[in-house]
C-alpha cells in the first residue's frame, strides 16, 4: 500500500509525539521533593525555616540549578544549598522565590543522591484563628549537567507544612552543676492568632530520657489572649532534679485550642543544655560564617562544677574530630590549666576552613581532667560562605592607633559564581563608632552614606560589579571609638546584594575588638651559662585581656630590639622577621625558652591576646651576659644588693628591688619556682630558716610593711602578711625555738620573728603563720618617739634582745618574761643602762666573741663594746667608718671584730684588761665602692665585692688582700656588687649586683 | 591576608603621619621581607584629647618638704610626688623609675592616676636611711622618671645626694 507523502509526515509526527508522551511518565518521577525530616519550623508571621530534600532519581543527569517559590505572603530572607551551592537570586515578584545553583557540576546533586535546600523566610502573617497548612507555589529546575533531563511530576504540590500560631522560647537556670542539681526551664509561650487560645500546655522533651526527675510544670495550662493582648504571652516553669552526670537537652512544644476548636500549636524548640557533672565542656566558634581558606578561632570551655580544684588537659589538635577544618601549620596544642571550683577556663584553637561554599564546618573533642574525661563537646555547625570579609585591623588599642579619625580597611572577596553589584557596610553602634565616612575604595565604587537609619545605625553603600573571585577594599573612618575597660567586640554587618537595589543575598557579621592591651609577662629572667640562655617568665592573664601567647625578640642591644605590630601572628611562618626567635599562640602556657646562643644579648618578651594585640613590651626587656667559667649568671631584673639566703647545694633565695624573691637552684642557677612577689623592696637580707616543725623557709621583710615566708620545697608563700603603717628597713631576726632558753620554750610553741619598724615598734610574729603575737613599743620604753632602721639582735643564751634606734641609743628587752599574747610583750631588762642615749644606729649590734659582750657601731663609726646584761661600756673606738654596713665578731687568738662600709673594711682587735679595741688593718679599693664585708671563719678570710667588678678576698687577721676574682663581664665600667654567700657544695661564691644580675663564681 | 595586615598598618601609619616609634625602636637593617615591616604604630607620649594640654611633673622632697640637694646621712626618706593631667579618661597606670647615679634602675614606684575621680597626683616614699642607698653610699645625681600608661617618660626630676 502506498501512502501520500504529506500523510506519511503527519503519521511520523504523530508517532514522535506518541513516543514523547510515552516517555513522559518515566521522566516525571526522576526528581523528588520532600520536607527534610524535623528541619522545617514555621511560625505564623515569624522568621521561619523550610528545609527540602531533593532526590535525584535520574541515571545520567546531575542537578545543578533549582528554584523554589514560597507560599503566598512569605518573604524570602536567604538560605543555604548543599555544599558547593550558592544562592544566585531572591525574587519578590508576587511570590517570593529563592534560586540555588551549584558552583560547578562536581558539587551538583548527582544521580542517586539527595541534596538539602534550606530556605529562611518570614512566614505569612495576618489574621488567623488556628494553625494553617501551607504549600510551595512552584519548583523549577533550571539546569543540569550530564545527559537526560528532569521532571518533578506533581507529587510535590500535595506536600504541605504547618504554619503554627504559637511561639515557644525557653530559658534554663542554672545550666551547670554537680549531681543533684535542681534547675528550672522557663518556657515563654506567645499566641500569634487573632483569637484567644485555651488549654495551652507545654510538653517538655528531655534527652536523654533518664537520669532526671521532674517536679512538673506550673501552671499546667494557660489561656492566652489574642495576638497583641498583654495576656498573649505567658510563662510556664518546669523544674527538674538531675541525679546522674551528663548533658541533658531541654526541648519542648506547646499545644492548645484555637478558634472553632482547631489546633493551635508551636514548633518544637530547644531551650538549651543542662550540664551535670563535676566537669563539663563546651565548644564554640567565634564566627558561624567563614569562607574557604579563612582562619577561624574556636573556644573550648571547661567548667568545674565540683568543690575542689581541677587540672585540665584540653584536647590536642590531633584528638579533635574536624569537619571541613584543618589546624594551621605549626599549631601548638593548648596547655594545661588549673580550674578553680565553680569557675570556667577557656582554651583557644585556630582552624583553617578547607571546604567549599555551603559546607558545614564542625569541631568536637573532649578534655582530660584530674576527675576524668569531659563530655565530648561539639560546636554548632558553621557554614562556609561565598563571601569573605576581613577588617584590618580587627583589634585595636585606642591609644595606639593614629587618630581621630580612626581608619579601618575592609576587604571583601567574592567567591561565588556570580557578580556582586552592591554591598553595604552597616554600623549598628553609631554612638560608639561615630560618623562613619568613606575614605577610599577599589573594586567597587562608593555610592552613599546613610546615617541614623534606623536610629543608631549608619551604613555606607558601594556599587559596581565585583566579579567572581575578585576582591574589593574599602577604607572607612570614624571620628571616635569607644572607651573600654575590658576588651569589647563590636559587630559590623556586611550585606551582599547580587543586583543593585535588589534583594539581600547574604549578611555577614564581623567584629572590631576595642582592646585593652594585655599586660606584659611578669618576672622575666635570663640565666646565662656555658650552654646558652634560658629565658623564663610568668604569663599574666586577666579577664580584661586574656593571655594567648608570647613573642620573643633578640638583638645585640636593647635599643635594637624590634617591637611587634598589633594584628600580626608571628607564629605563622609567613610573618618571620629579623630578630624574631620564638612565637606561640592559642592560649599557650609556655613560660621558658632556651636559646643556645652565648654572650651578651638583649631579649624582649611580649604577650598577646587572641587577636594578636600585644602588651606594652616595656618591662620584659633584659640582657644576658657572658657566664663566668664554671659558674653562671642570672638576670633577675631588679637591683640585688642584699645577701642571698642559701641552703648549700640546694636552693638560693635572692631578694630584689623588683619587689620579688627569686628562688634558684644553687648548682645550675635555674629558676626552680616563679619569683615570689613582695609588697615592697626587701630589707637587709633574706635568710633561710628551719622552722621548729622542720620546714625550711626563706624570710623577707620589706619597706611596704610586708613580711613573707616562702616554703622552699613548695616554692610558694607559706604566708605573707601586710602590716599597715609599718615600714621595715632593718630586716628581721628569728628566735629559733629549739635553741631558745627553757623559759621561752615553755611559753611559746613556735619560732618567733622580730621585725623592727621605722614607727618605733618591734613586731613579734609567729614564724609558722605570720600572725602578730605582740607588739613591742620601743618609743614607750624610751619615753620619746624613736625610729628603728637597724636589725634586732637576739641572744639565744639569755633570751634578751637588743634594739638600736636611729637617735636614741640601744634598748634591751627580755623575751623570756613575755608570753605569746598581745598584752604581754617583752619587758625592758631591769638594770640595763642605755650605753649611748643619743647614739644614731642603722646597723644591728653584734654579740661579741666574749660571751658577755655586745658590740654596736653607730653611724659615725664609733664602736662600743658593752656588757650584755647592763649596757656598761667595756671598750670603745672611733673608727671613722661612717655609715657602717656590717659588724662581725671574730673569735680566736686575736678576737675582735670586722667593721665594713662602702669605703673600707677594718679589722679591730679586742685585748687587755680592762679591754681595749685597736685597729689591726684597713682595706679599701681605690675609687671603688665596697659591698658589706662577709667573714668566712673556716677559711680565715673576708670577702668583699667592689664596684671595680671584682670579688676581693682579704686575710681575716689583718685585711691584707689574698687575691681577687676576675672582673665580671659587664657593659658598665663600674658596677655595685652585693655581699656574697658561699655554696660549700658547689664551691661557688654567689652574690647579686645593682643591675639585677646574680653571679655564681667558682671559689678562687 | 597577613601580608595585607602589614600593608594596611603601613598605609595607616603613612596616612596619619603619626607613627613615630618610641625611643630605641629600630627597624631591622637586614634586607628581607621582614625589613619592609613598619615600626609598630604607637604614639607616645599619651594622647591628648579634647584639646586639654598634657602636663606632668615629678617633685622629690626631703625632710620637712625641702627640695635637694641632700646629705645622704641626713635623709631618712624621700617623698616622690607625681602629677599628671590630660584629657584622657579612665584609670591610668603610672610609674616612676628611680635611677641611681650609675644609671641602673634602683626601684620602680607605681601608682594610678584617675583623672575622672580627680586623682591626678600620687606620692610614694623612697626609704634611704638603713637601705642599700645608704650602705653603698650612693651619692650623686638620682633621676626620677614618670611614665604613664605604655608611653615613654612624660616628666623627669633629678636630685643630688651628697656625702
Amino acid at each position: 500500500m502506498s501512502v501520500p507523502v504529506h500523510l506519511a509526515r503527519a503519521v511520523a509526527l504523530a508517532v514522535t509525539l506518541a513516543a514523547a508522551l510515552l516517555a513522559a511518565p518515566a521522566a516525571a518521577q526522576n526528581l523528588t521533593v520532600s520536607l527534610t525530616p524535623g528541619a522545617t519550623s514555621v511560625t505564623h508571621g515569624q522568621d521561619s525555616v523550610i528545609s527540602l530534600d531533593v532526590r535525584n532519581g535520574s541515571a545520567t543527569a546531575t542537578l545543578s540549578d533549582i528554584e523554589f517559590k514560597l507560599p503566598k505572603d512569605y518573604v524570602a530572607l536567604g538560605g543555604a544549598g548543599p555544599p558547593g551551592w550558592s544562592i544566585t537570586r531572591i525574587l519578590g515578584n508576587g511570590f517570593w522565590s529563592i534560586r540555588f545553583r551549584a558552583t560547578s557540576c562536581v558539587v551538583g546533586v548527582a544521580p542517586g543522591q539527595t541534596g538539602t535546600f534550606r530556605m529562611e523566610a518570614t512566614a505569612a502573617g495576618g489574621s488567623v484563628t488556628a494553625d494553617e497548612q501551607d504549600a510551595l507555589k512552584d519548583v523549577t529546575v533550571h539546569g543540569s549537567c550530564g545527559t537526560g533531563s528532569f521532571s518533578l511530576g506533581s507529587a510535590w504540590r500535595t506536600m504541605t507544612f504547618p504554619r503554627k500560631v504559637l511561639e515557644l522560647a525557653g530559658a534554663i537556670a542554672p545550666t551547670h552543676g554537680a549531681t543533684g542539681l535542681v534547675s528550672d526551664v522557663v518556657w515563654t509561650v506567645t499566641n500569634h492568632a487573632s483569637v484567644t487560645v485555651t488549654g495551652v500546655a507545654v510538653t517538655p522533651v528531655v534527652v536523654p530520657a533518664s537520669g532526671w526527675t521532674s517536679a512538673g510544670c506550673t501552671p499546667a495550662s494557660l489561656t492566652l489572649g489574642a495576638a497583641g493582648a498583654a495576656s498573649a504571652t505567658q510563662a510556664v516553669t518546669c523544674r527538674y532534679t538531675y541525679g546522674a552526670a551528663g548533658t541533658y537537652r531541654q526541648a519542648g512544644s506547646a499545644r492548645g485550642t484555637g478558634g472553632g476548636g482547631a489546633t493551635a500549636s508551636s514548633v518544637e524548640v530547644v531551650a538549651g543544655d543542662v550540664n551535670v557533672a563535676a566537669v563539663t565542656a563546651k565548644f564554640r566558634f567565634e564566627s558561624l560564617v567563614a569562607s574557604t581558606g579563612e582562619r577561624l578561632r574556636a573556644i573550648f570551655t571547661v567548667t568545674n562544677n565540683g568543690g575542689g580544684p581541677l587540672t585540665v588537659r584540653p584536647p590536642r589538635y590531633a584528638e579533635l574530630a574536624l569537619t571541613s577544618l584543618a589546624p594551621p601549620p605549626g599549631a601548638a596544642d593548648p596547655g594545661e590549666k588549673n580550674v578553680p571550683a565553680g569557675k570556667s577556663e577557656d582554651f583557644t584553637y585556630s582552624f583553617d576552613v578547607t571546604a567549599v561554599v555551603g559546607s558545614p564546618y564542625v569541631a568536637a573533642g573532649a578534655a582530660v581532667t584530674s576527675l576524668g574525661a569531659t563530655n565530648v563537646a561539639t560546636t554548632p555547625a558553621g557554614t562556609v560562605s561565598d563571601t569573605r570579609v576581613e577588617i584590618v585591623p580587627n583589634a585595636v588599642v585606642r591609644q595606639r592607633i593614629s587618630g581621630p579619625p580612626y581608619a579601618f580597611d575592609v576587604e571583601v572577596t567574592n567567591n561565588s559564581a556570580y557578580a556582586v553589584e552592591e554591598l553595604r557596610l552597616v554600623n549598628p553602634q553609631n554612638a560608639a563608632f561615630t560618623n562613619v565616612t568613606h575614605v577610599s575604595a577599589t573594586g567597587l565604587t562608593y555610592s552613599s552614606v546613610t546615617r541614623n537609619s534606623p536610629a543608631g545605625t549608619d551604613f555606607i553603600t558601594y556599587t559596581g560589579s565585583l566579579a567572581p573571585g575578585a576582591s574589593a577594599v574599602f577604607r572607612v573612618r570614624f571620628d571616635a571609638l569607644p572607651t573600654v575597660s575590658i576588651t569589647t567586640h563590636y559587630p559590623f554587618a556586611f550585606r551582599v546584594y547580587p543586583r543593585r537595589g535588589g534583594e539581600l543575598l547574604r549578611e555577614i557579621v564581623r567584629t572590631i575588638a576595642v582592646s585593652t592591651a594585655p599586660p606584659d609577662v611578669a618576672d622575666f629572667t635570663i640565666l646565662s651559662d656555658a650552654s646558652g640562655q634560658t629565658l623564663q617568665w610568668r604569663n599574666v592573664s586577666t579577664s580584661a585581656a586574656p593571655h594567648d601567647g608570647v613573642v620573643i625578640f633578640r638583638a645585640a642591644t636593647a635599643g635594637a630590639l624590634p617591637l611587634p605590630a598589633d594584628g600580626v601572628d608571628y607564629a605563622d611562618p609567613a610573618n618571620a622577621m629579623a630578630g624574631l626567635v620564638y612565637a606561640d599562640r592559642d592560649g599557650s602556657t609556655v613560660t621558658r625558652y632556651f636559646d643556645a646562643t652565648t654572650g651578651e644579648l638583649a631579649y624582649r618578651v611580649c604577650a598577646h591576646d587572641a587577636r594578636f594585640v600585644y602588651s606594652p613590651c616595656t618591662t620584659a626587656v633584659r640582657t644576658s651576659a657572658v657566664a663566668p667559667a664554671g659558674g653562671w649568671t642570672h638576670n633577675l631584673g631588679g637591683a640585688a644588693l642584699l645577701v642571698p639566703g642559701a641552703v648549700p647545694g640546694s636552693r638560693l633565695a635572692v631578694g630584689t628591688n623588683a619587689r620579688s624573691l627569686a628562688i634558684l637552684d644553687a648548682t645550675t642557677g635555674l629558676r626552680v619556682f616563679d619569683p615570689i612577689p613582695l609588697l615592697g623592696n626587701p630589707s637587709r637580707s633574706t635568710p633561710a630558716f628551719q622552722l621548729v616543725d622542720g620546714r625550711r623557709v626563706i624570710l623577707a621583710a620589706d619597706d611596704a610593711g610586708g613580711v613573707t615566708a616562702v616554703d622552699l620545697e613548695a616554692g610558694a608563700p607559706l604566708w605573707q602578711v601586710a602590716l599597715s603603717g609599718e615600714v621595715f628597713v632593718g630586716g628581721l631576726t628569728a628566735i629559733n625555738h629549739r635553741y631558745a632558753p627553757a623559759a621561752f620554750r615553755a611559753a611559746y610553741t613556735h619560732d618567733v620573728l622580730l621585725v623592727p619598724s621605722t614607727t618605733g615598734r618591734v613586731l613579734g610574729l609567729d614564724a609558722a603563720t605570720g600572725a602578730v603575737v605582740w607588739t613591742l613599743d620601743v618609743s614607750a620604753a624610751a619615753g620619746k618617739p624613736v625610729s628603728l632602721r637597724a636589725g634586732v639582735t637576739y641572744d639565744h643564751a639569755s633570751g634578751r634582745l637588743y634594739v638600736p634606734t636611729t637617735a636614741a641609743g640601744v634598748y634591751a628587752f627580755d623575751v623570756n618574761a613575755s608570753t605569746p599574747v598581745a598584752s604581754d610583750p617583752p619587758d625592758p631588762i631591769a638594770g640595763w643602762s642605755n650605753p649611748s642615749p643619743t647614739g644614731q644606729y642603722t646597723l644591728a649590734c653584734t654579740l661579741g666573741p666574749v660571751a658577755t659582750d655586745l658590740a654596736c657601731a653607730d653611724r659615725s663609726g664609733l664602736v662600743l663594746v658593752v656588757d650584755r646584761a647592763t649596757g656598761a661600756e667595756k671598750a670603745r673606738l672611733a673608727t671613722g667608718v661612717t655609715l657602717p654596713a656590717t659588724l662581725w665578731p671574730v673569735s680566736g687568738a686575736s678576737a675582735g671584730y670586722v667593721l665594713s662600709s662602702a669605703a673600707q673594711t677594718q679589722r679591730l682587735v679586742l685585748s687587755g684588761t680592762p679591754a681595749t679595741l685597736a685597729l689591726a688593718g684597713t682595706a679599701w679599693v681605690p675609687g671603688a665602692t665596697l659591698s658589706p664585708a662577709q667573714v668566712f671563719a673556716t677559711t680565715q678570710t673576708i670577702v668583699v665585692g667592689a664596684s671595680d667588678r671584682k670579688l676581693h678576698q682579704l686575710r681575716l687577721a689583718d685585711t691584707v688582700p689574698t687575691g681577687a676574682a676576675a672582673p665580671l663581664p659587664s657593659s658598665s665600667a663600674t658596677l655595685l656588687l652585693g655581699p656574697s654567700v658561699f655554696d660549700s657544695v658547689g664551691q661557688r661564691f654567689v652574690f647579686g649586683a645593682e643591675d639585677g644580675r646574680v653571679w655564681a663564681v667558682k671559689a678562687f | 591576608m597577613r601580608r595585607l595586615t602589614v600593608l594596611t598598618l603601613a598605609l595607616l601609619a603613612a596616612a596619619c603621619g603619626d607613627a613615630t616609634p618610641p625611643a630605641g625602636d629600630a627597624a631591622s637593617p637586614v634586607a628581607s621581607p621582614a625589613a619592609a615591616r613598619p615600626p609598630r604604630v604607637r604614639t607616645p607620649p599619651p594622647r591628648q584629647e579634647g584639646g586639654t594640654p598634657m602636663t606632668a611633673a615629678v617633685v622629690v622632697r626631703g625632710p620637712g618638704g625641702s627640695l635637694g640637694p641632700f646629705r645622704i646621712a641626713e635623709v631618712d626618706r624621700l617623698v616622690v610626688e607625681a602629677s599628671y593631667a590630660s584629657g584622657e579618661r579612665g584609670v591610668l597606670p603610672a610609674r616612676v623609675d628611680v635611677l641611681g647615679p650609675r644609671g641602673s634602675v634602683h626601684t620602680r614606684l607605681e601608682g594610678t592616676f584617675r583623672p575622672a575621680a580627680g586623682a591626678v597626683t600620687f606620692a610614694r616614699d623612697l626609704e634611704v636611711q638603713g637601705t642599700i642607698i645608704e650602705t653603698y653610699q650612693q651619692v650623686g645625681r638620682w633621676t626620677f622618671r614618670l611614665s604613664v600608661g605604655e608611653g615613654g617618660p612624660v616628666a623627669e626630676a633629678q636630685v643630688e645626694l651628697r656625702e
